[in-house]
């Protein structure tokens, strides 16, 4: 089961960031301190330090170490009632 | 860690909080459609019809003719923004407010009371909606530039956080317009030096910055390179108070013209006495029908906050300004050069009437505060009666929710 989905840059975030290349992931369930729904900003290609988050290729939410690195989570966002 | 936050829509939010039957629909604050005046605000199922701040009225009701345009109403505005800060305030005692629906407050020392930063900007958000029915948006960053790209992240009713170590990778990515103090002209400049992302403009050395943007390219070149590290200023004075107007229709008319003029020197000098400041310059400004525009500044001598100092240097300099046979459609005062300190001058000659006037300014206030500020029409102002709506508030301006 796949952790995470991509989902479209443009309708997540501003256009500002869509322009950046930074991928927005849609967590589809609850895993590694993030919450289902909650929004990942990662940005392709930064090194993950080691034990960091990392969303893989094939995108599975994961850990350093644990297969081949798409990119480094680098914020989050979470919307609606959840974030009250 | 430094929290952002910025309320979503405000002005067509408040409309649409207090309206019930307005929500789910497509809100513009401004004006009525009719109007030569631009979108305020506008509501985020307005913003799917392409619709934005600063766009023309007449343009917003043929791209979304099934809009509500509403004048709006800055006093209602100002209360809610008022509790918001309040609210802010309860997390820390750092808070810089930046506008009426926008502000930063430092968290540093105060996550704790809170269980962490992400939790204390949860607690605002519920706290906020509950008292006020509005959402407010958060960012979360290690300094204001991040808080504050974190904000856009979120927006519409969210909290965005980026990590402390790996934001600085994110800035490099993002678009030179990210950056405070890269308008459209700056773009420009660095579109033809072939800058398009910050990252870009982090490699070039600051020297030659300076030389392409001036005295701001010291900043850009911190900012670029993820260094932000301006403290909040919780007291942050304004550097000006300006209050201006378009006409409810174009008009060539001394005595209506003089009237606006002498009323936004009225709430000019209000605004200047709520905020503990005097004047020493003033700049008037004009726009014709054909939207093109006149400026000019004048000393105005020892620091005032007084009504009537003010509009005697506004109209002769009004009047030189307005040099053409055209109908004028906007009028605006700005009291530039404030000081808030300042050591009363003892003059030999008009000693008594400068005292009168005072007292008589101070009386105005307190009848003004309470019982309205409508209760009491000063001079020229007078001109006005019965051409515009008046509220408790005063005269019911064409942008009401812009012109306080």
């Amino acid at each position: 089961m796949r952790d995470v989905v991509e989902c479209g840059a443009a309708d997540a975030v501003p256009a500002v960031l869509a322009q950046s290349g930074c991928k927005v992931y849609r967590l589809k369930r609850t895993a590694a301190g993030f919450r289902e729904g909650d929004i990942l900003l990662v940005l392709p290609g930064a090194e993950p330090e080691g034990g960091e988050i990392i969303v893989d290729l094939e995108g599975r939410l994961g850990r350093h170490g644990g297969g081949p690195v798409a990119g480094v989570v680098v914020g989050v966002v979470r919307r609606g009632k959840g974030a009250r | 860690m430094i929290l952002h936050a910025d309320i979503d829509a405000f002005f067509a939010a408040v409309e649409q909080a207090h309206e019930p039957r307005l929500r789910g629909k497509p809100v513009v604050v401004g004006g009525q459609p009719g109007e030569s005046s631009v979108i305020a605000s506008c509501s985020y199922e307005a913003r799917r019809y392409g619709l934005h701040a600063g766009m023309p009225l007449r343009q917003a009701r043929r791209l979304c003719p099934e809009a509500v345009f509403l004048t709006g109403s800055y006093p209602e505005y100002r209360r809610l923004s008022d509790i918001l800060f309040g609210l802010l305030r309860d997390l820390s005692p750092t808070v810089e407010v930046v506008s009426l629906d926008e502000a930063y407050v430092d968290l540093a020392g105060a996550e704790h009371l809170h269980g962490g930063a992400f939790r204390a900007a949860r607690i605002l958000r519920r706290r906020a909606f509950e008292r006020t029915g509005l959402n407010v948006s958060c960012g979360l960053g290690p300094s204001r530039i991040f808080a504050r790209i974190a904000t856009a992240c979120a927006k519409p009713d969210g909290i965005g956080f980026l990590w402390p170590a790996r934001a600085r990778a994110l800035l490099q990515c993002l678009p030179l317009q990210t950056l405070p103090g890269v308008g459209r002209k700056t773009l420009e400049l660095f579109e033809r030096l072939n800058l398009r992302r910050v990252g870009d403009l982090a490699g070039v050395p600051q020297e030659l910055l300076q030389e392409t943007v001036g005295a701001r390219g010291k900043t850009l070149y911190r900012l670029a390179r993820g260094e932000d590290a301006r403290p909040l200023q919780p007291d942050r004075r304004p550097r000006s108070v300006s209050r201006q107007s378009a006409l409810m229709r174009a008009s060539t008319d001394p005595a209506l013209l003089a009237g606006y003029l002498g009323y936004l020197c009225e709430r000019c000098a209000w605004g200047l006495r709520e905020a503990g400041a005097r004047a020493r310059r003033l700049r008037v400004l004009l726009q014709y029908d054909d939207y093109r525009s006149r400026a000019g500044s004048c000393a105005l001598g020892e620091p005032t906050d007084l009504e009537r100092v003010l509009y005697e240097r506004a109209r002769p300099l009004f009047e030189r300004l307005n040099d053409r046979r055209v109908r004028i459609r906007r009028v605006g005062v700005e009291a530039q050069s404030l000081v808030f300190r300042w050591a009363e001058q003892e003059q030999l000659w008009d000693l008594d009437r400068r005292r009168r006037s005072a007292r008589l300014t101070r009386a105005v206030d307190a009848i003004r505060r309470r019982y309205g500020f409508h209760r009491i029409i000063q001079g020229p102002s007078i001109a006005l009666l019965g051409k515009l709506p008046q509220t408790e508030h005063g005269f019911r301006l064409r942008t009401a929710s812009l012109t306080r």
